[in-house]
């Protein structure tokens, strides 16, 4: 049995090669995803314990559970009493105490701001004596203006030594001269990551902390324990501060990131799975039809004695054989793959540390596993057939007909419908406040549930559709070759179906998210330019959510020509009601309508004083609120009540997490240090957003922290982001039209090789062999077509549906009608290239040869 | 004594108004160690009885015997080990698994169960059959009595109760098919093998040594010793 598998497999070569192939993609996008994220945690290992590996213990702020030390939600960085440096020292089995400060900083570099986000700029003091940051070129700085900067900063932004950086904090930007060049250990580059460092006096000056630092490096004397001394040192801290060996804070720093890692880990095998499933498709497809065009053979076998068992076990040796060789190459391709990946987003600008590629053992391990279940998988349904082969079918020489199953056209039917209901009955539900938008999802679950059951459904009506469809989509086809393929199509409904059916999931795929991501698009653009009232915003640049825009950036703008009116908008981390972390916004309750277009529909404006609060009406219907009740907020840990005095509406409807506004005098009260985090501008009604800009930007020369952006710098952020995303899901998908297109070129050799003696006597009475190629495409370009009307009628119908329960009732869908036509066309095109395998195959048959067939 | 019987056999096909008897009431007994060969006119019945008989097809009454075993009760794998083990079978096309070389189609029975088989009688046979220098090559490569020889070679390999040949020389031209059915003779008078063979060619039948002529589903008259001549007079006769 198994030489005799093996024997298939070697005689038809082109056929193991393509079924391998299939499975193929699936493995190596599985294994690439693991190699990617390994060897992403690698180098991130290696980073992290360089950085600590210089000292024992870390002397660090003492942070709430979701807070982290340089990032939101906190705009201040945690620090301590310098004080905690020498009561630390005096700790038995202390060797050294060396206090430091560190905050985040805004460099400016010249260069365009590439907008919200990116890798965050740390500055920090300079310790003296052992530490992990190491001196690369000049010296460490003694002067007030003097700075040591990162070596991989001052590589990307083409620093040397002598140069000039201008450096602001909290105030306006301020000169210093660049002294020396420092790496972390080895590492000379940390996502693009930029770091600064002072001398100890002047950080503290700088960093405006008063007396406060923000960690110690602790080294042990020999012979002592580092865990007992951490013990020893967490008695004495105060509470804000806590002690942790660098060992343990390494496997923290490594644990958290590597839940990161599996995040991004699971969302590449989301698409590897795809890839499989459609792989599972074309080769269940192959071994069916190979298992039918062998049962004269597996007849004969049965004749002479094989088991029914036996020659189930035959047909799954076989597709284990091509599992092995497809799970090789999947590794080998997918290690490539992996690299592949970092090429491209390190050509995106993303630094990555380099920790070579990642092969783990389990890695190869799953790799093997998955090509050879995949494989099985798909061979099972077909081997079991088999042993529905009688002995007989050796002797007579009968065609097995396949009766059209009542029970398999119910099912079909019935998932059909149950699925497009779940959809409909989803897409209905969701309304304005009863979306994913809006937190809801129930809507877009059952929309979920549907859009998986009609990927079933369709796939199993397919093959009642094919004949149909494909009759509609030939029609009028009056020469002899394009009615040939047409009825060669429809021929075997159910081959075609399963090779359509694999082009359906891809496509379907990728025309949902082209709708999905257009509608959403339309729909932000839409809701931003109705709700935002501003011409002109300013913002502090970097990666702090919760920033704080530089004194005196308000009066200066204020005041210019061109400006109508500039307001001031404080934003501050708060828990909401519902559990939620959200934030409060506080502004004046006059300078509202510079910053929304909105309009009061309960209360008024006048009342918005004190502890009353104004909510977005979206928020108040969702949460079930009064005018008058009071709703209990919580901020920087104290609970505070307010009442609701003005419920209001945002022109353009938009749901999201800014709802509770106050007035900025008592948000003031609350946090006195809250500062400025949004200048709305309104600029006079005859200038152009553009020039307003450059006065403002002019204006502001000195303080390049802040960010400036007009509605359609807005608009093209939001554009760039989505359009990125959804090419990288394009991208991703597209390795599952691939798979598919091997699929159609898999059928069509395999039909070939079925109507040989059918070809020679067409041959023979006198076809070309250019005719009998442009019948074989054609009818690969039927199947293909096939395959897109189904996609992009699942891909628009779920897209509808999602959209409505993602977006709300006034969501509408915008259909990229460019990407649809594509998509059908380039299906179309993708036909004429899977077919020009098998029509050379067919044409280039020996006539007397190809009659003569068995 | 007897290699194969069957006993009351009637096989009924179809139900109903479309039922179909293609046996009815069938008796036969098949000697050890003899060479017997069943004619009759097409719709008279023979291929569905040498498929009851091989196991390959039910029966509607009536029981089949190889040996002693009644197979009608049997189990599919075990009726598909009695193939295996007790049963020769030789085809009139498509004998061969096209993938394998000769001498591994001759080995395949055994092979699937699991057995050796003996060397010396395989080389044996080789010989008897002239094919020994075409042992390596697939059936593609082989010429159409090189098939059938082949066949014949795997079916003797493991000695069994009984071979069925169902028109074996049908596609063979008069050389190659008489060098077939000489083979055959030599195995029953030299090896004491006993062979079943559905024919409707007299010539192929006069190497038998005994005929049993067929029509509509019932046996209707047998002939011991025949030759050639008295089988045409008997199938003349019974056209009549």
């Amino acid at each position: 049995m198994v030489k005799i598998a093996f024997r298939n497999l070697w005689e038809h070569k082109l056929r193991s090669a393509l079924l391998a192939a299939a499975v193929v993609a699936g493995v190596s996008f599985v294994v690439a995803s693991f190699v990617f994220t390994d060897s992403l945690g690698a180098g991130f290992d290696d980073a992290f314990s360089e950085a600590l590996a210089s000292y024992d213990i870390a002397v660090g702020p003492n942070l709430e559970e979701d807070e982290t030390q340089f990032g939101p939600p906190s705009s201040e960085i945690p620090s301590f009493d310098a004080g905690v440096a020498s009561i630390v020292a005096a700790v038995d089995g202390v060797a050294t105490s060396s206090p430091s400060v560190a905050t985040s900083a805004f460099i400016d570099f010249g260069e365009e701001d590439t907008g919200f986000g990116g890798p965050p700029t740390i500055a920090f003091s300079w310790t003296e004596g052992p530490s992990s940051w190491k001196l690369v070129e000049g010296r460490s700085p003694v002067a007030s203006s003097e700075v040591v900067i990162f070596v991989g900063t001052a590589t990307d932004h083409e620093i040397s030594l002598g140069d000039t950086v201008r450096i602001a904090f909290d105030g306006p930007v301020e000169d210093f001269t660049v002294v020396g060049t420092m790496s972390l250990g080895d590492t000379t580059d940390l996502f693009g990551a930029t770091f600064i460092a002072f001398e100890y006096q002047t950080a503290e000056t700088l960093f405006d902390l008063a007396r406060q630092i923000t960690s110690v490096e602790v080294n042990i004397k020999e012979g002592f324990d580092v865990d007992a001394v951490v013990e020893q040192v967490n008695l004495v801290l105060p509470e804000e501060a806590i002690a942790t060996s660098t060992q343990t804070a390494v496997e923290e720093q490594a644990a958290d990131l590597k839940q990161g890692l599996s995040f991004f880990n699971t969302f590449l095998l989301a698409f590897a799975g795809i890839a499989l499933v459609v792989g599972l498709f074309v080769v269940y497809n192959a071994f069916r039809v190979v298992v039918a065009q062998r049962s004269k053979e597996l007849a004969l076998l049965r004749i002479l004695g094989t088991k029914r068992l036996q020659l189930i076990q035959g047909v799954l040796v076989e597709a284990a054989f091509v599992g092995i060789v497809a799970s090789f190459v999947g590794i080998l391709a997918g290690m490539g793959l992996a690299l592949g990946i970092r090429r491209i987003l390190e050509l995106l600008g993303n630094s990555l540390p380099d920790a070579g590629l990642v092969l783990a053992p389990r890695t190869i391990l799953v790799g093997f596993v998955v090509g050879i279940l995949a494989t099985l998988i798909s061979a099972v349904l077909p081997a079991v057939r088999t042993a529905r082969i009688s002995p007989m079918a050796a002797l007579r020489d009968m065609p097995s007909g396949r009766k059209t199953s009542l029970p398999g056209k119910l099912i079909a039917v019935s998932t059909l419908a149950v699925s497009i209901g779940l959809i409909v009955f989803g897409a209905v539900q969701a309304s304005d406040s009863k979306s994913a938008f809006t937190g809801e999802t129930g809507p877009l679950q059952v929309v979920g549930l549907g859009g998986f059951l009609l990927f079933i459904g369709l796939y199993l009506a397919a093959r009642f559709l094919a004949r149909p469809v494909i009759g509609l989509l030939g029609f009028g086809a009056k020469k002899m070759t394009a009615t040939l393929a047409r009825e060669n199509a429809r021929r075997s409904p159910r081959r075609t179906a399963t090779t359509a059916a694999s082009l359906m999931i891809g496509l379907g795929l990728v025309v949902m998210v082209a709708i999905l991501s257009a509608s959403v698009q339309d729909q932000i653009l839409a809701a931003t330019e109705d709700s935002v009232a501003a011409d002109v915003f300013l913002q502090p640049a970097g990666s702090d959510f919760f920033g704080k825009l530089p004194t005196g950036v308000l009066d200066i703008v204020k005041d210019l020509d061109g400006v109508e009116t500039a307001t001031g908008v404080n934003l501050k981390p708060a828990t909401l009601p519902g559990d939620t972390n959200g934030f409060v916004l506080g502004i004046h309750p006059e300078g509202m309508h510079s910053f929304l277009k909105f309009e009061v529909t309960q209360g008024s404006l006048d009342d918005m004083v004190g502890d009353s609060i104004a909510v977005q009406q979206i928020e108040v219907e969702a949460q079930g609120f009064q005018l008058g009740d009071v709703i209990a907020i919580t901020i920087d840990g104290d609970e505070y009540s307010f009442t609701l005095a003005v419920v209001f509406r945002l022109l353009g409807d938009t749901p999201d997490d800014q709802s509770y506004y106050l007035n900025e005098a008592r948000l003031l009260e609350i946090d006195p240090n809250v500062g400025i985090n949004t200048v709305a501008v309104v600029l006079d009604p005859e200038v152009d957003p553009e020039d307003g800009k450059a006065t403002i930007n002019e204006a502001l020369v000195d303080y390049p922290t802040v960010r400036i952006t007009t509605l359609a710098d807005l608009v093209e952020q939001i554009k760039t982001l989505l359009g990125s995303l959804v090419a990288m899901i394009g991208g991703l998908l597209f390795m599952s039209v691939v798979i598919a297109l091997i699929g159609i070129v898999l059928t069509l050799y395999l039909a070939v090789i079925e109507r040989t003696r059918e070809i020679g006597l067409l041959r023979a009475i006198g076809m070309s062999q250019k005719q009998v190629r442009r019948t074989i495409r054609f009818e690969a370009v039927l199947i293909a077509l096939f395959g897109a009307v189904l996609g992009i009628f699942l891909g628009v119908f779920l897209g509808w549906g999602l959209v409505r329960s993602i977006i709300g009732e006034g969501g509408s869908m915008t259909i990229p009608w460019l990407w649809l036509l594509a998509g059908f066309f380039g299906a179309g095109l993708a036909g004429v290239l899977a077919a020009i395998i098998p029509s050379y195959q067919a044409s280039n048959l020996d006539v007397l040869e190809a009659i003569a067939y068995e | 004594m007897y290699a194969v019987r069957a006993v009351d056999v009637t096989k009924i096909f179809g139900e109903g108004d479309t039922a179909v008897v293609a046996l009815s009431d069938v008796t036969l007994d098949f000697t050890k160690g003899e060479f017997t060969a069943i004619m009759g006119p097409s719709g008279s019945g023979k291929s569905t009885l040498m498929h009851s008989l091989a196991g390959l097809e039910s029966v509607t009454e009536g029981d089949i015997f190889i040996g002693d075993v009644q197979i009608g009760s049997l189990s599919d794998n075990d009726l598909t080990e009695l193939r295996r083990d007790d049963i020769g079978f030789i085809f009139q096309t498509f004998n061969l698994i096209p993938t394998l070389t000769a001498m591994e189609n001759i080995e395949l029975p055994a092979t699937i169960a699991g057995r050796t088989l003996d060397a010396g009688w395989i080389g044996q046979l080789l010989d008897i059959l002239g094919i020994r220098e075409r042992v390596d090559h697939r059936p593609p490569e082989l010429s159409g009595g090189e098939r059938q020889r082949v066949a014949a070679a795997r079916a003797l390999a493991g000695k069994p109760e009984v071979i069925f040949a169902d028109e074996p020389t049908g596609n063979l031209d008069s050389k190659s098919a008489a060098e077939l059915l000489g083979f055959l003779r030599r195995a029953v008078d030299d090896f004491g093998q006993t062979i079943v063979m559905v024919t409707h060619d007299p010539s192929a039948a006069a190497y038998a040594d005994t005929v049993i002529f067929l029509r509509d589903g019932v046996p209707v008259s047998t002939l011991t010793n025949p030759d050639r001549d008295r089988i045409l007079d008997e199938i003349k006769g019974l056209e009549n």
